[in-house]
């Protein structure tokens, strides 16, 4: 399967009324069933390139396609179509800490259930169904009813996880999923993303801070480093001096497991 | 690559807040030399020293040229409150010396306009002076008593003269006002460049949060900002002491005048508690029922309200679009508006419109909190965690389902709590508004109070206090359980 699944052509972000260049003329292309990794200093860009993506933050210029859509020409209704097929983990989970882990599941679903039914809380059997199994797959059915701040770090982000395959995405955007987490848990975070992505052929693209998580989980590295790519290739391609010119010369590499 | 100039707004603004201060400051000193030359040359205590109709004009001017000095200074207190710092082009720290040169353009541009309003405008006066001496055969002169005409009465030249002064005076503030907002400022800020003052001495304005922190922190009075900022309220203390008239030795010494009242009070009379007053047709308890009832009406009624008003005034919810804002604009109006009109007003009003008793007091009492928990309300929207907001925004879910499942969870608490704050408020409101027709016990505290029967005043305070008192504590526990 080499098909491209999403295209980004010459993609520029501009904030703060030409302060600050978050991102510089970045094109990039990743096939479906990649798990593409982004590596890159804290305000590289990685961020930015993913919220590109889904369109919660809007690129100044350059085109996206998601499976030939382009996703930046999306309005209203349109946009909330393709996001659907977007799913998205957080650093820092972005669950409701009050509402109860089924409540922040089916939240994904928000998209797909009946309006008018979910203004009073009520979402079809099915979804119901759904979040039961998706929370079955990460683990914490027996915790469906607790309130997600009662939750560890880990859990919550399994929690983001479940949350984000009840949108049966084509493709799954992470923003750091582990940096808030500690290096054991990490792991099985990241196991949970390589899953969805070698059993339901998601697509990921995701951003991360250790080389060595990189390494092991990515088909592919895409490195940023002010606002443009710096380099593309396999996990193996990044040898020292690579890893100096990302990281800059003060850099030491780090080993997590 | 030249620095772009970057803060223009911020160095407005500054200027702004500079000049605002520094007028308010004049504005004590002249109520100060009003008080003390009522208080030193004996006259009537009524009389006050008349502002002269140029004064205005004169403080406007005078208090723009300090501020922009004090601005050329950057430790304004402007300047602070913007964030701004000034730092040498080569980003090192200003020195004082700087600081002082950085006047100096603008000083000459001050002397350059005074010089060239002369020029202007001295031709046309003198020979005004001299046509209109001729004319009138009262003789001519600029100069006070040095008269080129024999027959001229001084006193007429002499107010030629000043009006002639204080016009060249004037001209000349406008053009310097004028070239330096237009070729020392706005002009090199739409090209992008610095302004003069800072092109000549080698400065610059930075944000300063991009300053990095050397050394110890100047200590406040070394800095005019602090100087200024301790005059400020110390003036503004004093000016207000005066204003208000307090006096402590009137307060100490007529203390007594008030001992029959505190002995009424302290002995209430129970009379009517239960059994209603033959004159009101109401008892006490019955009119507290009332009043608590109202306060429960009146909050239920803005939280109706106030609870979808407060998604339209929080500014991460609405700020998305030009309608967005527009409709963000007017609802934090109207809050700001109702809000500071008082119950009591509201009270007056609606009791002219449904007529006296408590349905105006609940609808006075609702207009004001409808207003008030819809600000406190909005600021807890605006105060949510953005995470959850995002994530389902991402997941395709529409703006209504956002505020559904990713808002008023983080909100339902807080929102909780301050519904029930503000029926404590409400409660002790009440007793005010029934002074205008508001119903309620108000109406009863009033009654007795004009009829001067303050063993029964006493009473209805002793239940007010008591209800007050109840409130405050099951309000505050379940807050305490809620939150």
């Amino acid at each position: 399967m080499t098909e491209p699944h999403l295209v980004i052509e010459h993609v520029t972000k501009v904030y703060a009324r030409g302060e600050v260049l978050a991102l510089s003329d970045v094109s990039l292309t990743v096939n479906r069933g990649e798990f593409a990794v982004l590596i890159g200093l804290s305000g590289s860009g990685k961020s930015t390139l993913l919220r590109c993506i889904n369109r919660l933050i809007e690129p100044t210029s350059g085109r996206i396609l998601l499976g030939g859509v382009d996703v930046t020409k999306a309005r209203g209704a349109e946009l909330r179509q393709l996001r659907r097929k977007i799913g998205m983990v957080f650093q820092h989970f972005n669950l409701v800490k009050r509402s109860s882990v089924l409540t922040n599941v089916l939240a994904g679903r928000l998209g797909y259930a009946p309006a008018g039914g979910t203004l009073v809380g009520r979402f079809p059997k099915e979804d119901l169904e759904r979040a039961r199994a998706c929370l079955e797959r990460v683990g914490l059915l027996e915790k469906m009813y607790v309130r997600a701040d009662e939750l560890s770090g880990g859990q919550q982000q399994r929690v983001g996880i479940a949350r984000a395959l009840m949108q049966e995405p084509q493709i799954l955007l992470a923003d750091e999923p582990v940096s808030a987490l500690d290096p054991a848990t990490s792991s099985s975070v990241l196991q949970y993303l390589e899953q969805m992505n070698l059993e339901d052929g998601v697509t990921v693209i995701c951003a991360l801070h250790f080389l060595s998580l990189a390494r092991r989980y990515g088909t592919r590295i895409v490195a940023l480093k002010g606002g443009g790519i710096v380099f593309e290739g396999l996990p193996a391609e990044i040898d020292e001096v690579r890893f100096k010119e990302i990281y800059g010369e003060d850099a030491q590499e780090v080993e997590v497991r | 690559m030249r620095p772009r100039f970057r803060t223009p707004r911020k160095q407005l603004v500054a200027l702004a807040v500079d000049w605002t201060l520094l007028l308010y400051l004049s504005y004590c000193v002249f109520f100060l030399i009003n008080h003390w030359y009522r208080a030193l040359v004996l006259v009537s205590p009524v009389y006050r020293v008349p502002f002269p109709p140029y004064g205005y004009l004169v403080a406007i001017a005078a208090t723009l040229l300090l501020a922009v000095v004090w601005q050329n200074l950057g430790t304004s207190i402007g300047w602070k409150g913007v964030g701004l710092a000034l730092v040498r082009s080569d980003s090192g720290p200003a020195s004082f010396g700087l600081r002082l040169r950085r006047i100096v353009p603008d000083l000459i541009t001050w002397a350059l306009a005074l010089v060239g309003a002369v020029l202007l405008l001295l031709p046309p006066v003198g020979l005004f002076t001299l046509l209109n001496g001729v004319a009138r055969g009262t003789g001519i002169s600029f100069v006070p008593g040095l008269a080129l005409w024999p027959r001229a009465p001084w006193p007429i030249a002499l107010g030629e003269a000043t009006l002639c002064l204080l016009s060249l005076a004037l001209l000349a503030f406008g053009v310097w006002l004028a070239v330096n907002a237009l070729w020392g400022f706005l002009w090199p800020a739409r090209k992008g460049r610095e302004p003069w003052c800072d092109r000549v001495v080698r400065a610059r304005a930075v944000p300063a949060s991009e300053l990095e922190v050397t050394g110890p922190k100047r200590r406040w009075w070394r800095t005019s900002f602090g100087l200024v900022t301790v005059l400020l309220i110390a003036f503004t203390i004093y000016v207000g002491w005066l204003a208000t008239e307090i006096s402590l030795k009137t307060f100490v010494r007529r203390a007594a005048t008030t001992g029959y009242l505190w002995g009424w009070i302290v002995t209430p009379d129970f009379t009517y508690f239960v059994n209603p007053d033959p004159v009101l047709q109401d008892s006490i308890l019955g009119a507290l029922i009332e009043t608590v009832f109202m306060a429960l009406m009146a909050t239920a009624l803005g939280l109706v309200f106030a609870f979808p008003l407060s998604f339209l005034g929080a500014r991460n919810i609405m700020t998305t679009g030009p309608v967005g804002w527009l409709v963000y604009t007017v609802t934090r109006g109207f809050f700001n508006v109702v809000r500071s009109i008082e119950t009591i007003i509201w009270a007056v009003v609606f009791a002219v419109w449904v007529k006296f008793g408590p349905f105006a007091g609940v609808l006075a009492l609702a207009t004001h909190t409808i207003a008030a928990l819809g600000k406190l309300y909005s600021e807890q929207v605006e105060a949510i965690d953005p995470g959850p907001v995002e994530a389902m925004a991402a997941s395709g879910a529409r703006r209504w389902q956002v505020i559904r499942y990713g808002v008023i969870p983080q909100i339902v608490p807080s929102f909780l709590a301050f519904t029930l704050y503000r029926w404590d408020i409400n409660v002790r409101m009440s007793t005010v508004i029934g002074l205008v027709g508001g119903g309620g016990i108000g109406r009863i505290l009033f009654y007795y109070k004009n009829e001067i029967l303050w063993h029964q005043v006493g009473a209805v305070m002793a239940v007010i206090v008591v209800v007050v008192w109840l409130m405050d504590y099951v309000s505050g526990r379940v807050r305490e359980r809620i939150s």
